[in-house]
């Protein structure tokens, strides 16, 4: 401890206190480094929107999906206007065990717990994004639409397939059928219930296509989707057998 | 001229925002679980005892687990009521789709006026699509032939789901040595209702059943040379089929035409035979000077299976019965026997032996792709086909004692529809029966 304040540099510093010249260097120092932490500053705001990277956002929202906290307004209105037309069509049983999976531990901490040290500056600007408000985030449903891959809508399409392959069942008695193929189109709303299904094209076997409507139905209601969408479902029994 | 760009932009922009977005989505490789089903107990009549119930009860829910489409759920789940209390109540589909039931069955027994026959009547639903599967329908019979309209039942339900009705009610001949020797039996597909066929104290074998189901054809040595039998239990004629002489080892009917494919041995060579049923207009279809054996028709009646030892293994062969032509189908394994051609035509199952054993094989008769069906250390063999080519029944010694076996075309739900009935050999499977 006694060795410290005897160290040249700090001998040096004590001679200079009052110095002109230090003065001036520490001038210097001061606006040197308000130059660069402008230029992190800076950098960083020119950036921002840019981050829009895939990973963080889709980690975000599809937790703010399952979660079903603050929708983005421009679904908001459509739950209270298609309920009516849910609650008679589906009533939900009262004890459903199967309740909503929800997968919502996974992405939290990971928004919660950035990167220590390094990237920490990369992690806050994350995190703003994160937390944006909604309007920023049109641009990106918006390019979707134009037919760019949308990683929400490749989640929710994936959550959906797996749901309707597990709720299909009795499908063996169709593995001598091979090339059978049943299209259905069903409508949901912004909460996952379903406003209509119909028989786009039917397989020529009704027996085959009740089995694909009762998966459907088992299904229903749906996950939350990002909004409302009109799903084009396609069986067929490959891989039985 | 700016205000109308302005809207025009906005136009542009909000169309996609309000046309609902389409997702397409491929459903492939399907759940490979069976329908769950809730079976009511049907509600008795006043004038029946509670048996008649709990038997019909007891027949139908293994019927359906047989058929290896339906699990049925234990009623200790159920949230709606155990028995039918009326068809004439509509059911909370709800309380069938909470405990994750596809299915419901509901019905009552009435007992009618003429002859004290027993009517079963029952209503099939589709819990999940909260609607009848099909309209209400009963069926009748004798007291001691309720199992079997619960079996009956069972394959209606199985039709209503599938479009291809339910083999339950078929039924599996067979050959048994319980009584010493060995006698043709019959048993209702799920192994439930066993009867002895023949009872003539000599040797039986190798039955085999009539396209319509009312006559089997076997193999006996009650009058000292194996010769084949006719048995019927319609108005055909029973006896002996070709007169004596030479030694007849297997006859097989052919699916439509009235013929039977024979196994004779004349002057000590072994080969394959057509004749008609009345026993008229014999011809020869294999000429060559080894064993040929164990004919099977394809669906369509115009090509044979047979098992040949031309090549000096035994091996199975496809002749076309127009043209003559042969051609062998098997290479692999050094002995391949008891070839049976699916009702569907798509496979012929068979046992081969590839060095550890028997097991049980299918072979696409045109492709010659094989794939295992059957697999076990011990002895699997002589396959036959359920009429709706969705299972296979076999004989396997893998309990000690020669069985009967059943499993589904994908391997699954394996059943063992001989316990404790001595030796068990040579199922064949009926045709669906009226």
């Amino acid at each position: 401890m006694t060795a410290l304040p005897s160290s040249p540099a700090t001998l040096n510093a004590g001679t200079l206190t009052g110095n002109a010249e230090f003065r001036r260097l520490c001038l210097y120092s001061g606006v040197g480094h308000g130059i660069v932490v402008l230029a992190v500053w800076t950098a960083g705001l020119v950036h921002w929107p840019r981050p829009i990277a895939p990973a963080p956002i889709f980690i975000d929202l599809v937790s703010a999906a399952a979660l079903a906290p603050p929708a983005p307004p421009s679904v908001e209105p459509a739950p209270p206007r298609e309920k009516p037309v849910v609650i008679p069509e589906r009533p939900r049983p009262k004890p459903k065990p199967a309740a909503k999976p929800a997968p919502k531990p996974e992405p939290k901490p990971e928004r919660e717990t950035p990167p220590p040290s390094a990237e920490q500056l990369l992690a806050k600007i994350r995190e703003r994004v994160a937390t944006t408000p909604d309007a920023t985030r049109t641009p990106t449903s918006a390019s979707s639409r134009a037919g760019r891959f949308d990683p929400i809508l490749a989640a929710y399409r994936r959550r959906v397939m797996v749901l309707l392959r597990n709720n299909w069942v009795g499908a063996r008695a169709f593995a001598t059928l091979p090339g059978i193929e049943v299209q259905y189109e069903v409508r949901i709303d912004g909460s996952g219930g379903v406003r209509s299904v119909s028989l786009l094209r039917g397989s020529g076997n009704r027996y085959y296509d009740e089995s694909a409507e009762r998966a459907i139905r088992k299904t229903s209601p749906f996950p939350r989707p990002p909004r409302p969408l009109t799903l084009q479902l396609r069986f067929s029994p490959e891989g039985v057998l | 001229m700016t205000a109308a760009a302005a809207l025009l932009l906005v136009l542009a922009i909000a169309a996609p925002l309000r046309a609902e977005e389409r997702l397409q989505i491929d459903v492939t490789d399907p759940s490979r679980r069976n329908y769950q089903i809730a079976v009511q107990r049907f509600a008795g009549d006043p004038l029946l005892e509670a048996r008649f119930s709990e038997e019909l009860d007891r027949a139908l829910t293994d019927a359906l687990r047989f058929s290896g489409l339906f699990d049925p759920i234990d009623r200790g789940a159920f949230l709606g009521p155990v028995e039918t209390t009326s068809l004439d109540v509509a059911i909370a589909c709800d309380n069938w789709k909470g405990i994750g039931a596809d299915a419901l069955v509901q019905g009552r027994l009435e007992a009618r006026q003429d002859g004290g026959r027993i009517r079963a009547h029952f209503r099939v639903w589709d819990a999940q699509r909260c609607r009848k599967q099909g309209r209400d329908a009963w069926y009748e019979g004798a007291p001691d032939a309720l199992p079997w309209l619960a079996l009956r039942i069972a394959d209606e339900i199985v039709y209503r789901f599938t479009g291809r009705r339910g083999v339950a009610a078929t039924d599996i001949a067979f050959v048994s040595d319980r009584s010493g020797n060995k006698e043709v039996y019959a048993m209702s597909a799920d192994g439930s209702n066993k009867r002895r066929v023949t009872g003539n104290g000599s040797i039986n074998l190798f039955p085999a059943w009539s396209p319509s189901g009312d006559a089997l054809v076997y193999t006996s040595y009650r009058s000292g040379t194996p010769d084949l039998w006719l048995i019927s239990r319609g108005k055909r004629r029973s006896g002996r089929l070709l007169g004596s002489g030479s030694a007849k080892f297997r006859g097989v009917w052919a699916p439509d035409d009235g013929q039977i494919a024979v196994v004779m041995s004349e002057e000590a060579n072994t080969d394959i035979y057509l004749v008609r049923e009345n026993g008229r207009g014999l011809r020869r279809v294999t000429f060559d000077r080894s064993i040929e054996t164990s004919p099977a028709w394809s669906p369509d009646g115009k090509r044979l299976a047979f098992v040949s030892d031309r090549t000096g293994s035994p091996q199975i062969y496809i002749r076309d019965l127009a043209s003559g032509g042969t051609r062998r189908l098997t290479y692999e394994g050094h002995y391949n026997a008891s070839p049976a051609w699916s009702p569907t035509g798509e496979w012929i199952a068979y046992a081969s032996d590839r060095g550890s054993g028997f097991d049980i094989f299918l072979i696409d008769p045109d492709s010659g792709y094989a794939q295992s069906l059957v697999r076990h250390p011990r002895t699997d063999e002589t396959p036959a086909w359920a009429p709706d080519g969705r299972k296979v029944v076999f004989t396997s010694n893998r309990r000690g004692r020669q069985e009967i076996y059943s499993v589904d075309l994908d391997g699954r739900s394996p059943r063992r529809l001989t316990a404790g009935f001595g030796n068990c050999s040579n199922p064949a499977w009926s045709p669906w029966l009226e």
